[in-house]
């Protein structure tokens, strides 16, 4: 029996500027008819440039080497009007459909329907009524309402998006899927629902799914077997659960690091009692903020949150998007004005404006999640941490203050680091200078917005590290903002859930995540990934 | 609680209340901003030429013809011209509801005939130009983006770009000798041309030939480099790579999924310049003597025909208002996004 996709030695080259840059190098991977593949690893290691591979989607300036055998058929060697033909009908691709996968001007419907039109035969082109009930059918198989075929893709939510990708990718009845991070971007919750969904349609129709991701928790839920890959190479291989277990590559050790099994002591960072019985720093007493909606009514966005943080803690505000965790962060620095309430810190509360309010934010640093576009482009490291310094007129010499908010971020040795611009450094060092330059300032608090959600799971440990140690040598205390349960279990002394705009359940992190009273903790705790809650 | 905790998203809240009550609201809104721009111009029309033109407009029209004083000031009270500048001002404006401009100094006739008179022939020929500029901008976009840095994506930017630069009336010019006596040279037709309808249309074709192409080569390269630029932006889209990936073949990707995207900016610019035509082709109209709106402001400025600028100031402002407030709505008709927001 052949197999249902076979890559050979298969290499990608991309001609660039400075030469040839590999991709892909020399991958050898089987997927009979039925089974699921999980394909991991970080940005950059080829596993999307592999995934483009096999249906030839990639720009013109790859080269490809080795085979690709779709149903012991070479795609390098078919003709455009066969390579047409197969595309979609035998493989077809759920793409990451949160972001730009969906054709912003055209509806649903349309969309959905369109591959079953490309690949009918001349002639026997269905008709509008049986497009319209195969659309219908397909929409039901994802659990999205046939009325939503009108609907344009800015009208759905990410997780519905997701689901329409889906049902395209079946239109055409395809014995192969290939799913590129189809849940990234999704929060926990949602992720799990449509991974179920996708996992369910699979296992029904008998589907060979070869399912790409940087998360292998996520794999390892959908997928019976997983590769890693590592710098264009497979790396590792093997059934999800020997492979989750007892991952023997370096590098897929540092991948299931990254996503911590909530229970487990081993991913535990943070020392236990390492906070110190300090007095509360931070205080909200009721606090209510209001949007004004599109109807003319009014959203309740933070609707009563009594919140603290003591000295030298780190605590985690842990919600989905949309529970209001980002505007109660806003509203803690003084960005947003509260409609009721009040914010108190170190006992007084939150000046409304003018240099009192500047003086505040002094105090309380922001981190946000993703460093590349948090820096000005155009700025070098040097300016971007001095830029606070100017603003609050810090007194000292200024190169000195930069030099020393650089090292204690551990840029070292911090003078190299002056002229760098953002597009030379890493992820991960980009989101040092992001933190330099909020201990620039010497802030008693730091406030993180998903600190470690854009970076890669290698960088990631070291940043959580950071973290901590600034805790434990400077003595800042730190609220994090993240919808990442794992992150809050490796570092946070307390967690706070927020639940459409209220704080559902708050307490020390053993205690919310190993044994949640609320409800809605529990269905959080159960939607990721594996379930692995222990204790 | 529970129940609540089914929905674990909610997908962003579908447009509230009486359908179509959103369109109305914004239309009603548009049109209103477009009144008082409108507003702004017939004001500024006003105030300006007078800051511009300070002296006596009487003593201008007749410091040529020996006039009595009791002669300049009949001419003054027939112009209303005794009365106080806001008295003047109301004037107008009433005049202006009435569709009445006032009178022309130079050729005494009412400032609406003359502007009405000129509008057809401009109409005609920056219409047409730029409906053919437009098609010829934008299918040379598509094509260039679509195969960037070929032979041809280069070729084309380049003499668009060596066109856009080059000095209208000169090229104007230039067109002429080279076509030596294929096309007639100036004016809209014969005095000779039989008056049946065809001979006439005809006519006017030939005539239209050498100021139209002249507008086009000048014009068109705005509108390839929007659309090129607009269609490299999305070149990159990744619901194009989802097309590709379904099957469809590129000439369809291109026209059902990257086109339609690319448009919505190009649309901007082509209404902003349609709203230009009625004023856009003073320099073509003079070289070419087209007896349109621009020969007209050239002569009005000659004079100067304060009533007369002052109409063409209104109806150009107002052309130009009309069709942003147009390219508004049509916006919203071709990008769903508009409408949500």
């Amino acid at each position: 029996m052949t197999a249902l996709l076979e890559l050979r030695d298969l290499s990608v080259q991309y001609r660039t500027e400075r030469g040839e840059v590999p991709a892909v190098r020399g991958v050898d991977l089987t997927l009979a008819a039925g089974q699921t593949l999980g394909l991991a690893g970080e940005s950059g290691c080829g596993k999307s440039t592999l995934a483009m591979a096999v249906l030839r989607l990639l720009p013109k300036s790859a080269r490809i080497g080795g085979e690709v055998l779709l149903d012991g058929e070479d795609v390098a060697t078919m003709s455009w009007g066969r390579l047409r033909a197969v595309r979609w009908a035998q493989a077809s691709v759920v793409f990451q459909g949160a972001m730009h996968a969906l054709n912003p001007v055209r509806r649903i419907g349309e969309q959905i329907a369109e591959p079953i039109t490309v690949h009918a035969e001349a002639g026997h082109e269905p008709s509008r009524t049986v497009l319209r009930r195969r659309v219908a059918e397909l929409l039901e198989q994802v659990e999205l309402p046939a009325s939503r075929a009108d609907a344009y893709p800015h009208e759905l939510s990410g997780g519905q998006k997701q689901r329409v990708m889906i049902a395209m990718a079946l239109a055409c009845e395809p014995r192969l899927i290939i799913a590129d991070e189809p849940t990234t971007a999704l929060d926990v919750i949602v992720q799990a629902q449509v991974l179920d969904v996708l996992g369910r349609l699979v296992a029904d129709n008998g589907l060979g799914l070869m399912m790409i991701s940087h998360d292998l928790s996520v794999l390892a839920a959908t997928c019976e077997r997983i590769a890693v890959m590592y710098e264009g190479r497979i790396v590792e291989q093997g059934p999800s659960r020997e492979l989750m277990g007892a991952p023997k590559h370096p590098h897929s050790k540092a991948l299931a690091a990254a996503f911590p099994v909530v229970g487990d002591p081993e991913f535990r960072l943070t020392p236990q009692d390492a906070a110190g019985d300090g007095g509360t720093l931070l205080r909200t007493e009721g606090l209510r903020v209001d949007f004004p909606d599109r109807a003319g009514g009014t959203t309740h966005a933070v609707a009563g949150v009594d919140l603290e943080v003591r000295e030298e803690e780190i605590v985690a505000l842990v919600g989905q998007s949309g529970s209001g965790k980002t505007t109660l962060a806003r509203t803690l620095l003084g960005l947003q004005q509260p409609t009721g309430g009040r914010v108190l810190f170190d006992g007084e509360p939150l000046p409304a404006g003018g240099r009192a309010l500047r003086a505040y934010r002094r105090q309380a640093q922001l981190v946000l999640q993703d460093p590349t576009s948090a820096l000005n482009p155009r700025h070098t490291v040097y300016q971007a941490v001095a830029e606070g310094l100017r603003i609050h007129r810090v007194p000292g010499d200024e190169r000195e203050l930069v030099a020393d908010a650089l090292a204690k971020a551990e840029l070292r040795p911090p003078e190299q680091f002056f002229p760098v611009l953002p597009h030379e450094l890493s992820g991960g060092q980009r989101q040092r200078v992001v933190i330099a330059g909020a201990l620039a300032l010497g802030p008693r608090l730091l406030v993180a917005d998903e600190p470690v959600a854009s970076l890669d799971a290698s960088v990631r440990g070291e940043i959580l590290a950071l973290l901590l140690r600034l805790r434990a040598e400077l003595g800042l205390a730190t609220l994090v903002i993240t919808h990442d349960i794992g992150l809050a279990w490796n570092i946070a002394d307390r967690v706070a859930v927020m639940y459409h705009g209220k704080l559902v359940e708050v307490g020390p992190v053993e205690q919310v995540l190993l044994a949640p009273t609320h409800p809605y903790t529990k269905r959080l705790l159960a939607a990721v990934p594996r379930g692995a809650v222990t204790g | 609680m529970t129940a609540a905790l089914v929905t674990a998203e909610e997908p962003p809240a579908p447009p509230q209340g009486r359908p179509g009550g959103g369109t109305l609201r914004y239309v009603a809104g548009k049109l209103g901003g477009a009144a008082v721009s409108l507003l702004s111009v017939v004001v500024l029309g006003f105030v300006l030429f007078r800051v511009v033109y300070p002296g006596d407009p009487v003593l201008a029209m007749t410091h040529n013809r020996p006039a009595t004083a009791a002669q300049q000031d009949e001419l003054r009270a027939r112009l209303g011209l005794d009365r106080s500048v806001p008295h003047q001002f109301l004037d107008y404006v009433r005049g202006l509801l009435h569709g009445d401009m006032g009178t022309s100094y130079t050729f005494s006739r009412p400032v609406t005939d003359k502007i009405l008179e000129s509008l057809g022939p401009t109409l005609l020929l920056v219409g047409t130009a730029t409906v053919l500029a437009t098609i010829l901008g934008l299918w040379l976009g598509i094509r260039g983006a679509w195969r960037r840095g070929s032979r041809f994506d280069r070729t084309s930017t380049g003499i668009a770009l060596t066109l856009w630069s080059a000095p209208t009336f000169w090229l104007g010019m230039l067109l002429l000798i080279a076509t030596g006596q294929l096309f007639p040279s100036g004016g809209i037709r014969y005095p000779d041309t039989p008056p049946d309808f065809l001979s006439q249309a005809v006519d006017v074709a030939h005539h239209l030939v050498l100021p139209c192409v002249t507008l086009i080569a000048v014009i068109y390269a705005q509108y390839l480099l929007v659309m090129r630029s607009s269609l490299l932006e999305e070149m990159n889209a990744d619901y194009l790579t989802t097309a590709r990936a379904k099957g469809l073949r590129d000439d369809l990707v291109r026209r059902r999924h990257a086109v339609p995207n690319a448009l919505l900016p190009a649309m901007t610019l082509v209404f902003l310049q349609l709203g230009l035509v009625v004023s856009g082709a003073i320099t073509v109209e003079t070289v070419f003597s087209w007896p349109g709106l621009g020969l007209l402001t050239y002569e009005a400025l000659e004079a100067p025909d304060l009533p007369l600028l002052q109409g063409l100031l209104v109806v150009f402002g107002g052309a130009v208002i009309v069709m942003n407030l147009l390219a508004d709505l049509l916006y919203r008709v071709l990008d769903p996004r508009v409408r949500a927001s």
